[in-house]
């Protein structure tokens, strides 16, 4: 979409230059859609009252003026159907440095907060915001998201799938995936799908898995394919396993219980803490992370397996 | 001998009037500066013939605005020649983001983000400059209770973003819940973080040399000192090694860069710069045996130590 070009009645030439008025014109013109030098003429016959045909001599100055400000215009030839085609031009959006950084910080905030919906619906827009900017403000913009946005998945090779995974997740649908697993290749999986999230930048999808008996979630980058749905998957949602754990100094303040754990003890020292666990290794990442502020009180099995995590940690120091 | 281009040297200082008031805007000294500066034009113009040029715009159906007073005199295009076209979807997001902006409640965020969307409602058509206005009102109204959720934080965010703006050095009071007694900090301010729960200040230590995070909640006082900020340390980066899966499909953190692979495609390098140790080792305990922190010596035996006072916690 463009400029209209106006009706240009010979009383109104007084105080412009009539040259660049036809060259503002025929600019407008060529933003829309490519044409002749007989159809430029005529465009321009209509558009200001007694105008006279231009010579191609003084078509090729017009032309040439939009050239040196930095519009990239076609010659004429076969290939364009001998017609002028407006390739660039530099009357783009100029964002600066600080608006740059502004917009892509708070996208950077959105992932944060884990709204994936949102993260895409503004890669979206700046897509094509991206499109009608200068390539000045291109490359900062492309240097910027690259360095603030590092983590972030590209979701452009995940974009098809999303909506469709999301779909399954909603119907809590049987799904056979093909996933590309970093440890062992390419594997078939079978989940009950429940939901679909954004962490660190990466998408991923969370399930049942019937043969573990546990939770899964999976990089959605890393999924290769849908090999089979069952929409009449059950929402399983609800199994896992009870954990009572302990949480001590600065952990106790910043500590906001999930949806599946609940404070059962708290004093000016300690949060005695029930969490309903539907993945071991997410849970024991999260553990670890509270450092000494954290110990594992039941069940035993997981007390041990951490035991055993800590030791193995020590280990690697004393080699 | 290069070719000489014939072009309308009239019509190109319009065009390059466009092109200015396009990006911008500008009074009149300032455009005559930018045709002084031009390698075409090279020379001033009386404001009579600046006048017509932008005359010209208007007729070719430029909305230009009319200098005055309150616009400090300036001449700005309106409306782009060219728009943008954006779905009803894509100028509800753009609103979203205002409200964002807002909620980190950082003035320079807001005024940017606020400059950004001047500049795309004269990329849009007035029709979607009338969607957009009224999807400002709207959403404002239907906005979540707790959608501000680091409003109780807005006038210390303001004041630290203010410290920020004269960089002196500041004298940080901070208490920690797990120790009743106050702790006492000189910081060079760097930058405020946000995450789903807390709103964080982050700067230089001068005295420790290293950076340090400390959450707004823990702040007791904060004030201003006489020295100017004197930020440009080199710190010492953390260089840790992964192994296993984790090595595999690891993507670096904002500044972290892989330092080195080996043929083992088990086991990478990493090198981590500019980030407070404590948060780092705090991610990298998550790692489990699968890291290993390998320089410098202190923050390797600081990560050791947790480990074992975590060890003692099962004894």
């Amino acid at each position: 979409m463009t400029i209209e070009n106006r009706k240009l009645a010979s009383k109104n030439i007084d105080n412009i230059s009539i040259t660049a008025y036809r060259i503002l014109s025929i600019l407008n013109i060529l933003l829309k859609e490519p044409l002749s030098d007989h159809d430029i003429n005529q465009k321009l016959q209509e558009n200001i009252e007694g105008s006279r045909s231009l010579s191609n001599d003084t078509l090729c100055i017009y032309i040439n003026t939009l050239r040196s400000l930095g519009c990239e215009i076609s010659r004429p030839s076969k290939n364009t159907g001998y017609k002028y085609v407006l390739k660039s031009h530099p009357f783009k959006l100029n964002l600066s440095l600080d608006e740059i950084n502004t917009i892509i910080e708070i996208r950077k905030y959105i992932s944060t907060l884990g709204n994936w919906k949102l993260a895409v619906e503004i890669d979206d827009l700046f897509n094509q915001i991206f499109d009608s900017i200068n390539a000045e403000s291109k490359k900062t913009f492309l240097s910027i998201k690259k360095s603030v946005l590092c983590r972030e998945v590209n979701i452009e090779n995940i974009l098809p799938e999303l909506n469709l995974i999301e779909k399954y997740c909603t119907q809590n649908a049987d799904v056979v995936l093909l996933y590309n697993s970093p440890n062992s290749g390419e594997k078939e999986i079978c989940l009950n799908a429940d939901k679909l999230t954004l962490e660190n930048g990466s998408f991923y999808l969370w399930g049942h898995n019937y043969e573990l008996n546990e939770t899964l979630y999976l990089r959605l980058d890393r999924i290769k394919s849908i090999k089979a749905v069952n929409i009449k998957g059950k929402n399983i949602s609800s199994r896992g396993f009870e954990v009572k754990y302990k949480l001590t100094g600065d952990s106790i303040l910043t500590f906001v219980p999930s949806e599946n754990e609940k404070i059962l003890e708290k004093n000016d020292k300690e949060l005695i803490i029930s969490a309903k666990v539907k993945n071991k290794f997410k849970f024991i990442q999260n553990a670890l992370s509270y450092g000494f502020d954290c110990q594992i009180i039941s069940p035993e099995n997981l007390r041990k397996e951490i035991i055993f995590k800590l030791k193995s940690m020590a280990e690697i120091y004393n080699n | 001998m290069e070719k000489k281009i014939k072009i309308s040297a009239t019509a190109y200082r319009v065009l390059l009037l466009l092109l200015q008031l396009n990006e911008g805007h500008g009074n009149i000294e300032y455009l005559n500066h930018i045709f002084s500066t031009d390698k075409y034009t090279a020379r001033y113009f009386s404001k009579e013939v600046i006048l017509k040029y932008i005359s010209t715009l208007r007729t070719a159906g430029y909305d230009i605005s009319k200098p005055t007073v309150a616009n400090n005199y300036n001449y700005e295009l309106n409306k782009s020649p060219v728009f943008i076209e954006l779905s009803n979807d894509q100028i509800k997001n753009l609103v979203v983001m205002l409200y964002y902006a807002e909620s980190l409640h950082q003035n320079k965020i807001i005024d940017n983000y606020n400059s950004f969307l001047k500049k795309i409602k004269k990329f849009i058509t007035a029709n979607q400059v009338q969607i957009l206005n009224k999807e400002l009102k709207k959403q404002r109204e239907n906005l979540e209770v707790g959608f501000f959720k680091h409003s109780h934080y807005e006038e210390l965010i303001k004041k630290i973003e203010n410290f920020k703006i004269e960089d002196q050095r500041l004298s940080i009071k901070y208490k920690l819940p797990c120790n009743k007694e106050e702790k006492q900090i000189i910081l060079e301010l760097k930058n405020i973080k946000y995450d789903k729960k807390e709103v964080y200040i982050s700067g230089y230590n001068p005295i420790t040399e290293q950076i340090h995070t400390i959450k707004l909640s823990q702040i007791v006082e904060i004030k201003q000192l006489p020295t100017k900020s004197q930020y440009n340390q080199i710190l010492s980066p953390v260089t840790f090694e992964l192994k296993g899966q984790l090595a595999k499909v690891y993507r670096p953190y904002e500044n972290e860069k892989i330092a080195s692979t080996t043929e083992n495609p088990n086991k990478i390098t990493v090198t981590a710069n500019m980030d407070d140790k404590e948060v780092l080792i705090k991610r990298l305990l998550k790692y489990g045996e699968n890291c290993k922190i390998i320089y410098p010596k202190h923050v390797q035996n600081e990560m050791i130590r947790i480990i074992n006072q975590t060890l003692k916690n099962y004894e």
